[in-house]
């Protein structure tokens, strides 16, 4: 049935014209900053990334990955661990100016102790605006639902906040930067005990630049 | 010896018998002469004697008539009414388009002239227009004046046919129009046509004739138009005016996302990280920067575009319609109609 789909989503791409279907592929280069229950442990790294983005009349799909060297920065923490970031969005173009939003993100840090790993499905809305000569810059924000996490607990509230900038400098040349804060209000329930918040936030930017096909 | 002398007579009677001096044309055109001399030594008899004497002899037509003329003139000088408009009406009769010049003659002689037009049937001044139309949208003119009441009938002939063009009753001056059409609808061939005009009444009977020269010609087409007269197709890219607005954004939504994220950090976690924020913040204020300072990106004209697609639908129906009227002039005929030199009349 999946591949039936994916079949189906192929073929309609490829019967429509040129111009209604556009697909960007490129490096990119990521910085992040992470924390998590408190001031003390912190984290910050950068890594390499890529990115890839397909679209196809209003709708667009978007992926991300990053791959994070996370270093301890002041705190307690005293070894870092290396993280791989995946994100994805699912958009579509309502009007001009809005676009509606859903998608995943995921991080996985190869060192479970050292960081948490959690996913989660974020739903939103997105606000985008031309510059002039192919730049845009949009902002967006999404309720990241149905959040989980390796060390357990859950996340009633937890938002991620958006800012992007794209600059077309060719039809097949794009340079962008964005960035992206997430809040995530974890609680537990240590041992069956009472529910503690071990709350995270992580703060990532990301430079890239994408060849249009 | 008087046989002799007598035989000699008779040998020069018979000789000069044919050597006898007869008025030949050179004589008579003398005596014509001599006519008009005596007319404007205001010697109307012997005008008046010397014409008809000329008119007893061989004359050309052109002669005949200015004898009868002088004939007329002479006999109104003399206030012989009636044998003035006789001669008049031999004039007019002779040279159906005869007129007197209104200036030089006096007015009693050319009422007599009218009395004597009044009086005979005759067909005047045939004209026929120069013409050029298309066959079956236009006609050509026929003029001309029946002196006296008759019935009219006015015909187009050539080789192998005949049609009628008009008829009618009267008297007096007419316009008549032919089409050049055949009964079928048809442009009448091409070549010489004669066109006729018959005046009868009771046993008289006079015709006038105009040869006119009938040839075809296409219609001309009408070329397409590539442009609507006094309207312009417009620009169809515009240059919006240089403003502040993409700084003005960058800077709106770069505050928003950095209120948001103070707004939204948790405070337990310790101050919102800035190096994030500040490198995207800062990408999207300078990009707004370049943009403002930029000349600003042309952007399509909705309103010309609907304009100048307008325009295109007007000139593609109007290019059509040019379309349809020339295929329908391609199978059109255009007729000049030309009048040879000189009508002929005959009675």
């Amino acid at each position: 049935m999946r591949h039936a789909s994916v079949l189906v989503l192929l073929a309609v791409s490829w019967a429509a014209p040129a111009g209604a279907q556009h697909a960007s592929i490129g490096p990119a280069f990521v910085f992040a900053d992470y924390r998590e229950v408190s001031p003390d442990l912190r984290y910050e790294g950068v890594g390499p990334g890529v990115i890839a983005h397909f679209s196809f009349h209003s709708v667009s799909l978007e992926g991300g990955a990053a791959w994070l060297a996370m270093s301890p920065h002041g705190g307690l923490a005293t070894s870092g661990f290396q993280a791989v970031q995946l994100d994805g969005w699912l958009r579509w173009k309502a009007t001009d100016y809005l676009s509606l939003e859903a998608g995943l993100t995921h991080q996985a840090p190869d060192d479970e102790f050292a960081a948490q790993s959690f996913g989660a499905v974020r739903i939103g809305a997105l606000t985008q605006h031309a510059l002039g000569h192919g730049a845009t810059i949009a902002l967006r924000g999404d309720y990241l639902g149905g959040a989980h996490f390796s060390g357990g607990g859950e996340a009633p509230l937890a938002i991620e906040l958006g800012l992007m900038v794209n600059w077309a400098f060719s039809s097949h040349v794009t340079a962008l930067v964005d960035y992206a804060f997430q809040r995530l209000d974890r609680t537990t329930h240590p041992g069956g005990g009472p529910e503690t918040d071990a709350p995270l936030e992580q703060s990532r930017g990301r430079m890239g630049l994408v060849i249009g096909f | 010896m008087r046989s002799v002398l007598g035989r000699s007579l008779l040998l020069m009677l018979v000789c000069w018998g044919p050597l006898a001096p007869r008025p030949g044309a050179a004589q008579t055109r003398t005596m014509l002469r001599q006519a008009q001399d005596a007319y404007d030594a205001l010697d109307f008899s012997r005008a008046a004697v010397l014409a008809r004497r000329a008119l007893t002899e061989r004359l050309s037509a052109a002669d005949q008539t200015r004898a009868y003329e002088l004939l007329g003139f002479s006999y109104s000088a003399i206030d012989s009414q009636i044998k003035a408009v006789d001669a008049f009406k031999q004039t007019i009769l002779l040279d159906p388009d005869h007129q007197l010049d209104a200036n030089k003659v006096s007015p009693k002689i050319t009422s007599l002239f009218y009395s004597a037009l009044g009086q005979v049937l005759v067909v005047r001044q045939l004209r026929v227009d120069s013409a050029k139309f298309v066959s079956g949208q236009g006609a050509v003119a026929i003029r001309f004046t029946v002196t006296s009441p008759a019935r009219i009938r006015v015909r187009a002939v050539n080789a192998n046919t005949s049609l009628a063009v008009d008829s009618a009753v009267g008297t007096g001056q007419y316009t008549v129009r032919w089409p050049a059409q055949l009964p079928s609808g048809g442009p009448v061939g091409a070549g010489t046509w004669l066109l006729i005009v018959d005046a009868t009444a009771a046993q008289t009977t006079f015709s006038a004739s105009q040869a006119v020269n009938v040839s075809y010609g296409a219609v001309d087409t009408l070329p397409h138009l590539t442009s609507l007269p006094g309207y312009q197709e417009l620009p169809e890219i515009e240059y919006p005016p240089q403003s502040w607005r993409p700084l003005g954004l960058s800077f709106l939504l770069a505050s928003g996302a950095a209120v948001g994220a103070y707004a939204l950090n948790n405070g337990s976690l310790g101050s919102p990280p800035t190096r994030e924020l500040a490198v995207a913040a800062s990408a999207a204020l300078i990009t707004g920067l370049i943009m403002t300072l930029r000349k600003p990106a042309p952007r399509p004209a909705e309103a010309n575009i609907r304009y100048n697609r307008l325009l295109h639908e007007q000139l593609s129906g109007r290019n059509a319609e040019i379309a349809t009227e020339n295929a329908r002039r391609r199978q059109q005929v255009m007729l000049a109609i030309v009048p040879q030199r000189r009508e002929t009349a005959t009675r």
